[in-house]
């Protein structure tokens, strides 16, 4: 079959791959139906996260249609017409029945390298590297799908094909920020970046009633993006002081909560931007440039709240651990538990509450893969998120 | 089990080869706890579509003996 591989450091092309099988008996295999890069790809491609081989399949933000299952699935059939969490969970081990889904126990098939690195491993996900488990991704024809009664989801009719693919990553990823950032209702809620994750973040703030959501960017497109389909109030950060506008719009307290949906690839204005890329590159003075994750701590109002969203592999220096101990900040990430809020979100989005069929900017085949890619690493033609169909491109599948 | 446990140079040898008992431990534990929790043990996807390349050859060492090594 074809698939979008990575070949090499900002190499990707579509190559010819081993079709996948039922490996295990609650697996199936899904005919992708659309498949979306996302900022986290970038990071592999890039080599920030040094666990890809040349000719791993890309992707893990997919919907398709079930062909084959295996003798233990319960809950889907030869047609079902699916969403696929990014995270693969079991659904039975301790994480997964405290609902920490991406932490899942049992879905990580590489544990080893996690457990050196951070101290336990995170579960498998589709697509993102040996690290997490060397599943093969969905920018393909057809993709494995293991412990499907728990990681896939129906799609309701009402949704189209183009809304429900962003049910798999960039809407939960969002929502989590804000409810595990514990968004109430009256607070002044800041998003560091517009990308699909920082929209959906600014969205679901509101949804939990945010009384203000000021969302931060730098690219003209993605702050107009974030105004008009979202409703945030806006602020290019290279034009203004970050800080002082927060404050301002914040009765001088600060933001309750902020959203970090950028990562280690974070940009810096000014000068020092130079300085954290060398910094980053030397891979033992940091290995994640964390300017982002550093103006939302200092930010934040005294007693607040900070969540990750953004994707962070190893080091970050430069921390300011006084200012989070000494104005009593929570300090919480995590990749997301997906399976926690799909269903739910599905609900809001045939019902109009959530939109995020507008995210898709770039439509195009699998072929045009490594052109996606160039317009979304780059910023061209104001490409928020290409999104590939194997057979082409219907956004109400087909 | 009644092996003695490598040590020193014996030990970064064993490792390697996927001889030293800790590593069978390791991976039995984590084989027990899936079946008991899921039914099945978990495949890793197969087959692969990496290529061979020089590159990737330490990922490979590191991920082949991936359950039997860790911190459990």
């Amino acid at each position: 079959m074809k698939a979008l591989c990575r070949e090499g450091v900002n190499e990707v092309s579509v190559e010819r791959v081993p079709d996948p099988q039922i490996l295990n008996k609650q697996d199936t295999i899904l005919k992708v139906g659309l498949s979306s890069v996302c900022g986290s790809d970038l990071h592999q491609i890039s080599g920030y996260i040094p666990a890809m081989k040349a000719g791993d399949v890309l992707g893990h933000e997919f919907m398709g249609e079930v062909v084959e299952v295996g003798s233990e699935v319960r809950k889907h059939n030869v047609g079902d017409r699916v969403v696929v969490c990014s995270f693969i969970a079991c659904g039975r081990c301790w994480y997964c029945e405290h609902e920490l889904y991406s932490c899942c126990d049992n879905s990580n098939t590489n544990p080893a390298i996690t457990e050196t690195m951070w101290g336990q491993a995170p579960g498998g996900i589709f697509g993102y590297s040996h690290a997490m488990g060397g599943f093969k991704g969905s920018h393909s024809e057809y993709v494995r799908i293991p412990f499907v009664d728990h990681t896939a989801f129906t799609v309701p009719d009402g949704v189209d094909d183009q809304s429900a693919v962003f049910a798999s990553d960039s809407a939960p990823t969002g929502w989590m920020g804000a409810h595990l950032g514990g968004v109430q209702p009256g607070d002044v809620v800041a998003v560091w970046g517009c990308g699909a994750v920082g929209q959906m973040a600014a969205r679901s703030a509101m949804i939990l009633g945010a009384e203000r959501v000021i969302a931060m960017d730098r690219f003209d497109y993605r702050l107009e993006m974030m105004q008009r389909h979202v409703g945030a109030e806006v602020v290019n950060y290279e034009k203004v002081d970050v800080d002082a506008v927060l404050r301002e719009r914040s009765d001088g307290r600060g933001p309750d909560v902020c959203i970090e949906a950028v990562g280690l690839e974070c940009h810096t204005p000014g000068p020092q931007y130079r300085l954290e890329q060398l910094k980053q590159q030397t891979r033992v003075l940091q290995t994640d440039r964390g300017h982002t994750l550093r103006e939302a701590i200092l930010a934040c109002r005294k007693g607040g709240s900070v969540f990750v969203l953004g994707v962070f592999a190893g080091l970050v220096d430069r921390v300011p651990m006084g200012a989070l101990m000494n104005k009593g900040l929570t300090l919480r990430g995590a990749q997301q538990h997906g399976e926690r809020y799909i269903p739910m979100l599905l609900d809001r989005i045939a019902a109009g509450e959530l939109k995020t069929s507008h995210l898709a900017t770039h439509p195009m085949s699998l072929e045009q893969g490594p052109r996606g890619y160039d317009l979304f690493k780059n910023k061209k033609e104001n490409c928020l998120r290409a999104v590939f169909g194997p057979d082409g491109f219907s956004p109400n599948g087909g | 089990m009644r092996t003695p446990v490598p040590a020193g140079l014996s030990e970064a040898t064993a490792r390697l080869l996927g001889t030293d008992p800790r590593q069978a431990v390791r991976t039995a534990l984590r084989h027990s706890k899936q079946l008991i929790e899921t039914g099945e043990v978990l495949s890793p996807d197969k087959p692969g579509s990496t290529r061979l390349a020089l590159t990737n050859l330490p990922l490979e060492l590191a991920t082949r003996r991936a359950r039997a090594e860790g911190r459990l």
